[in-house]
């Protein structure tokens, strides 16, 4: 993190050195991770207690493991950026987003707390969304990677509601208390926050249904989809997964949507993978597949599935990574991603193919490379798996095929055959661009002969913390033929037939299957379109209904909320006295009444201005009228004052106005009238209700004994403007000088024709 | 009299008055606002002090006791709304200093903007309601005015729709007010509270909350009430619609909360049933409205309808991490509402236009900007770290534990959304080439204030722990009335 803000600095200072150093640095921190032994003692830093926010970190077995792998590779990426973007001038940004990226992914594998795990997911996230429309001059990609962001983002929030009902279940954030905490499985909120929490991580890690968004996300430069979407971003859900492993699997529920999901993802991706043409689609479409496997196998959830577990990431992390970069090679070489029509590059780039094969070969399966390891446990975790063993079997050997022919695809084909037309100007990378495939080529396999050394007591300790536990892990590179070892080999070699028969048929595939399958798969990814475009035609729909600018139709809704809210809160509490004595009423009160009623009748119905005016006039002085009977003397001075000057300025403002226009149908009109008599009927209910003496007045007491003592005046009207409640007053006067600086502006300052910014 | 409780209504007053008497005079108005702006701010920040320390500040107008005189009273919410009013208005007293026509300057803009944040300071601090009702008109005419300078078409047309449903409000307000009165014979909110609960009769008091919730909730723009807010707010200078964005909503949200936590809390029930509905409704049509949008200010302001639905949760759940969720959301959302909007401004000047269509390619031509207006959008949106997110968070576990269900799925989904138009946003004037072919023009001083609110974003986001602490204990006051309302009656001061 602290790297991804130098890195801009840096660039500017040596251009062409700051990948390199950039690489450099983050190597370093590599070996760091890789001195520090793994069982390390947590780290912990109270960020916000008040929220259960703590920054404690995790240095175990996984944690380990994936710190290396984010490293490692990110390492690598950095100087293979610095090859592949030579000269661009976004590189720096690429830097610093690719920094940003690296240390909120640290913070997800290493993470001990939910919370904090899911800031740095949701940081991976937006940095991932930065990326993918790195190329932001392009529609497709800026719409990738907004695809990109809101799938993950909404699984996100998913994520966050599961965590939180953990946190409610579990009584904490932490994944130690967690996985201690009693009774987890049996909480009532365990079905809600597990499925949130898989709703999360299945977006997060491309499983079908929401696969889709990974194959769009190739829109980003090859860099960045070998680094985010092969290595390390998508492989945050099924961090996640396996770090609540002990927390909350074991169930039938996770057995069921883990081995559901994941195996369903695993043979969409890998059978995906066959129908594409375009080398990164191929790959990425293959990393859903994995992602799938990886899912599946967590699901299962057998010792000898976790172990499985662990070594697939690694060595999926080791030769995806390396086949990316060897795509983007390529690319950067001869302008094409095409596999139909990539041949024979192999003279021409032959460290390239060297990496190529390497990587290629381990993704196979075949001896002795890593890749053969981890997909000979597959197979022993798939046959002793508690249910369901021979599908599982089977759909691993489907995808365990297809992804040899797709290995064959993107990482032999290219080399070999006759030189295509533009391979004469193919030429070798600069060190930059081949060093990261190959090193992570020749790891691929010097961990496999060397049978997981030096790493194997490291992938054991994963395992175990994956488990929950610690357990042995037996990594050999030959586990002979007896009992299960036998049938997962000669799964193996079935494996080697079927796929090399799929890369055989793959022309016709393409083109039979294409429109089919292809179709099948992309289906939600046309959902995703209908979805995102039908809310924002909902809302389009909905806002004109709703802000459709016409003023009375906003009052009207104000009006109906009032009357429509005061009636619910009638029918809640019924019980409202009104005391009415109509012997009260006086004649003469009547009469003046009648006169208001009548006068704004007039008023409402004129069809001329002045009358209206004039008709307003009249209920004024009703009101007046009224002030006076009820010895309000002052009020009424004032009241009469107020309104024979309203309706002088009126007279003066309006007689140059036009004549009225009739714009509404009487349907209209019938209406506004309904309304306007509920809502004057309510409020007179409530002037009733209101007008009891239940409570004593000290206020009016208050006022008449002081204010001539205290007040030093013998008006009370007076006194309580300027004294009692002199601030009102104030206020007031502020009011008026709002409203003459209004005026005078009105009057004479004069529109400008622009646009004020 | 205590002065503290005094000077974040005298400043802003004296301010104004200053800058009438120098009307001819552009140049000294100018820094005579941003003068009085800051000292505004330092007087908030020595009451916020002074409340931080003793939990409440107490003073009687005029020596008149409580509850005849007229009572200032600050509690933590009270106090920290001032100072955040005090923030907003020194940053676009120093943005409209790049930003305001001169000829608006020449007609009062200035003294208006220090009348405005008068009426928003007392209406923060009055324990009084029909003290609250002045400051509400204070507001209102000074806003009015403020809306309508310039007289631009669209402008007069914002205007008016502005001030019609705003004075239907205040309207409604005073009849609620005179009804309560009439009840109760007493207007001092301590007091008030304290007859109601004596006289004991939900059915009639329900009633005269819901008006009092219909007055409100127009002013801080709660759906079916809001449609003043979209109408205008795109329609005036960015400096202007930033303070209104940034304050006057609020002023609705912190009424609400003042008075259905401290007047009316014999049936809360009824009080939370309501807003629960009420804050769905709001959160949920203000996020369509804004992505039907395709106008940068219109965005945003649709987006503040949506937000003020976040707010409202706290007073539908009225549990204490609810309220705090509720405080905490408020001072996050008026630095990054204001904030947003002042971007608005800047993109408009460096592009052209408001209109995302015809804007463009920033992100390649001032990555600073960008990452100016990634930070709020990016909060606003409920990213982690950032301010948002905490927010969000609080009050989504609030629901989660009070077991809202649709509630929490309202919250989420509206953030979704949220997202979807921030990042409408930067796809368009960000990402995006200018359609034109133009180079962005540099916009000099307008970045100062973004960039100090955007650091103020990031120090809510990163330092959550105290914001939290403090909304945590304001949230303790708002649900133990009785405190507050001690305080008043026996101050002697």
């Amino acid at each position: 993190m602290v790297l991804a803000v130098i890195a801009p600095a840096l660039h500017r200072v040596a251009p062409e050195q700051a990948g390199r150093v950039l690489a450099l640095a983050v190597a370093a921190l590599f070996t760091l991770f890789a001195l520090t032994p793994h069982e390390a003692a947590p780290l912990v830093y109270a960020w916000a207690p008040s929220l259960d926010l703590h920054v404690s970190l995790l240095f175990d077995g996984l944690g380990k493991l994936m710190a290396l792998i984010v490293s490692g590779i990110g390492s690598l990426i950095l100087l293979y950026a610095n090859g592949y973007l030579h000269g661009d001038a976004r590189l720096p940004r690429l830097y610093a987003a690719l920094l940003a990226f690296m240390g909120a992914m640290l913070g997800v594998v290493l993470g001990g707390n939910l919370l904090f795990i899911f800031v740095c997911w949701e940081l991976t996230s937006v940095t991932s969304f930065i990326l993918i429309g790195f190329d932001h001059d392009r529609p497709a990609a800026r719409a990738a990677a907004l695809q990109a962001l809101l799938v993950t983002g909404a699984g996100g929030l998913c994520l966050l509601a599961g965590v939180i009902l953990l946190g409610v279940a579990g009584g904490s954030y932490e994944l130690v208390e967690l996985a201690a905490a009693p009774g987890l499985r049996e909480h009532g909120l365990y079905v809600p926050a597990l499925l949130l929490v898989l709703a999360g991580a299945f977006t997060k890690s491309a499983q079908v249904p929401f696969h889709f968004w990974l194959p769009g996300a190739m829109e980003a430069p090859t860099p960045i989809s070998a680094y985010l979407h092969s290595a390390t971003m998508v492989k945050a859900g099924v961090v996640l997964l396996a770090r609540l492993n002990p927390a909350l699997g074991g169930t039938e529920l996770w057995f069921g949507m883990l081995c559901g999901f994941g195996g369903a993802t695993m043979l969409v991706g890998n059978l995906g993978s066959l129908f594409q043409t375009d080398l990164k689609r191929v790959l990425a479409y293959s990393t859903v597949g994995m992602l799938g496997t990886l899912v599946l196998l967590i699901g299962i959830g057998t010792q000898a599935a976790l172990a499985a577990c662990v070594t697939m990431l690694l060595a999926h992390a080791l030769y995806k990574g390396a086949l990316f970069m060897v795509a983007g090679g390529v690319d950067h070489a001869v302008h094409t991603r095409d596999a139909t029509v990539l041949s024979g590059l192999g003279r021409a780039m032959p460290i390239t193919w060297a990496a190529a094969t390497l990587a290629a070969l381990s993704c196979m399966g075949v001896l002795p490379l890593l890749g053969f390891i981890a997909k000979e446990k597959s197979y022993v975790a798939a046959l002793g798996a508690p249910e369901l063993a021979p599908w599982i079997v089977a759909a691993s050997l489907a995808a365990n095929a297809a992804a040899f022919a797709m290995a064959a695809i993107v990482g032999v084909r290219p080399f070999l055959g006759r030189p295509m037309e533009q391979s004469e100007h193919a030429h070798e990378g600069s060190f930059d661009l081949w060093l990261g495939p190959l090193l992570l080529g020749v790891c691929s396999l010097g961990l496999g002969v060397a049978a997981g050394w030096p790493f194997a007591g490291l992938l054991e300790a994963a395992a175990g913390s994956v488990y929950g536990s610690e357990f042995e892990v037996a990594l050999k590179l030959w586990a002979g033929t007896e009992g299960v070892y036998g049938q997962a080999l000669l799964l193996s070699g079935a494996t080697v037939a079927i796929g090399a028969l799929l890369f055989a048929l793959r022309a016709p595939l393409r083109s039979l299957a294409g429109g089919l399958r292809f179709a099948a798969a992309l289906a939600p990814q046309r959902v995703y379109q209908l979805l995102y475009e039908g809310s924002l035609g909902a809302a389009a729909l909905l806002t004109r209904r709703v802000q459709n600018g016409l003023l009375n139709s906003y009052l009207r809704t104000v009006v109906l909320a009032l009357v429509g809210i005061s009636l619910w809160s009638l029918w809640r509490q019924p019980h409202l006295m009104v005391s009415f004595n109509v012997g009260e009423i006086r004649t003469y009160e009547i009469g003046i009444v009648a006169l208001i009623l009548v006068s704004c009748l007039v008023a409402v119905r004129s069809e001329s201005r002045m009358a209206a005016i004039v008709a307003l006039g009249v209920a004024g002085l009703g009101v007046t009228l009224l002030f006076a009977l009820f010895s309000g003397p002052d009020l009424a001075m004032t009241q009469i004052m107020v309104e024979t000057l309203t309706v002088l300025l009126f007279v003066l403002v309006f007689y140059h106005l036009p004549q009225y226009a009739r714009l509404s149908s009487s349907f209209e009109r019938v209406r506004d009238l309904l309304v306007s008599l509920i809502f004057g009927g309510l409020m007179t209910l409530l002037v009733l209700a209101s007008s009891t003496d239940i409570l004593d007045a000290p206020l009016s007491e208050f006022y008449a004994q002081n204010s001539l003592v205290k007040g030093h005046g013998r008006n009370v009207v007076n006194v309580i403007l300027v004294d009692f409640r002199a601030l009102d007053t104030l206020g007031e006067i502020t009011v008026l000088a709002a409203a003459a600086i209004g005026v005078v502006a009105m009057l004479r300052l004069k529109p400008a024709r622009k646009e004020g910014a | 009299m205590n002065l503290l409780l005094v000077a974040p209504i005298l400043v802003p007053l004296l301010t104004a008055a200053l800058c009438l008497l120098a009307w001819k005079s552009v140049r000294v108005q100018r820094w005579l606002g941003v003068a009085g702006s800051a000292a505004l701010l330092a007087s908030a920040l020595a009451l916020f002090a002074e409340v931080d320390g003793r939990g409440m500040a107490v003073s009687h107008a005029g020596e008149w006791a409580a509850p005849f005189g007229i009572t200032l009273a600050a509690d933590l919410l009270g106090a920290l709304m001032v100072v955040l009013g005090g923030i907003v208005g020194l940053m676009v007293a120093v943005y409209s200093l790049g930003s305001i026509d001169e000829g608006r300057e020449r007609f009062g803009f200035h003294p208006l903007v220090q009348i405005l944040l008068m009426g928003v300071c007392g209406a923060f601090l009055t324990g009084d309601l029909f003290n609250l009702y002045v400051w509400f008109e204070v507001l209102l005419m000074a806003s009015f005015v403020l809306t309508a300078l310039g007289g631009e078409r669209a402008q007069m047309e914002g205007a008016i729709k502005y001030v019609t449903l705003n004075l239907v409000s205040s309207a409604i307000f005073l009849a609620a007010l005179g009804l309560l009165y009439g009840l109760t014979h007493s207007l001092n909110m301590a007091d008030v509270s304290l007859r109601l609960a004596r006289l004991n009769y939900p059915a009639l008091e329900n009633l005269l909350a819901v008006l009092f919730f219909i007055a409100f909730g127009i002013k801080a723009a709660v759906f079916p009430l809001f449609f003043w807010l979209p109408a205008s707010y795109h329609t005036m200078p960015v400096a202007v619609s930033a303070l209104f964005a940034g304050l006057l909503t609020k002023v609705g949200v912190y009424a609400l909360i003042r008075v259905f936590t401290l007047v009316f809390r014999d049936d809360v029930e009824f009080i939370k049933e309501l807003m629960l509905v009420v804050a769905c409704l709001t959160m949920a049509v203000g996020v369509l409205g804004a992505v039907a949008q395709m106008e940068m200010r219109r965005i945003l302001s649709f987006h503040i309808v949506s937000q003020i639905g976040y707010m409202i949760i706290g007073l539908a759940l009225m549990t204490p991490l609810a309220l705090a969720g509720t405080v905490f959301y408020l001072a996050h959302h008026i630095i990054v509402k204001t904030n947003l909007f002042l971007v608005s401004g800047a993109v408009a000047r460096a592009t052209g236009s408001f209109e995302l269509k015809k804007s463009g390619g920033l992100y390649a031509a001032q990555p600073g900007l960008a990452l100016l207006f990634l930070i709020p959008a990016l909060s606003l949106a409920g990213i982690p770290p950032l301010s948002g997110f905490w927010g969000k968070y609080i009050l989504v576990k609030a629901g989660l534990e009070s077991g809202q269900v649709v509630l929490v799925v309202v919250a989420l989904a509206v953030s979704v959304f949220t997202m979807i138009s921030m990042m409408k946003i930067w796809s368009e004037a960000f990402w995006k080439p200018h359609p034109l072919g133009l180079t962005p023009a540099p916009v000099g001083l307008l970045n100062g204030p973004i960039a100090a609110m955007a650091a103020m974003t990031l120090a809510i986001g990163f330092g959550v722990e105290p914001v939290m602490q403090l909304a945590e204990r304001s949230a303790q006051q708002l649900l133990e009335p009785q405190t507050y309302i001690r305080a008043v009656l026996e101050a002697r001061r």
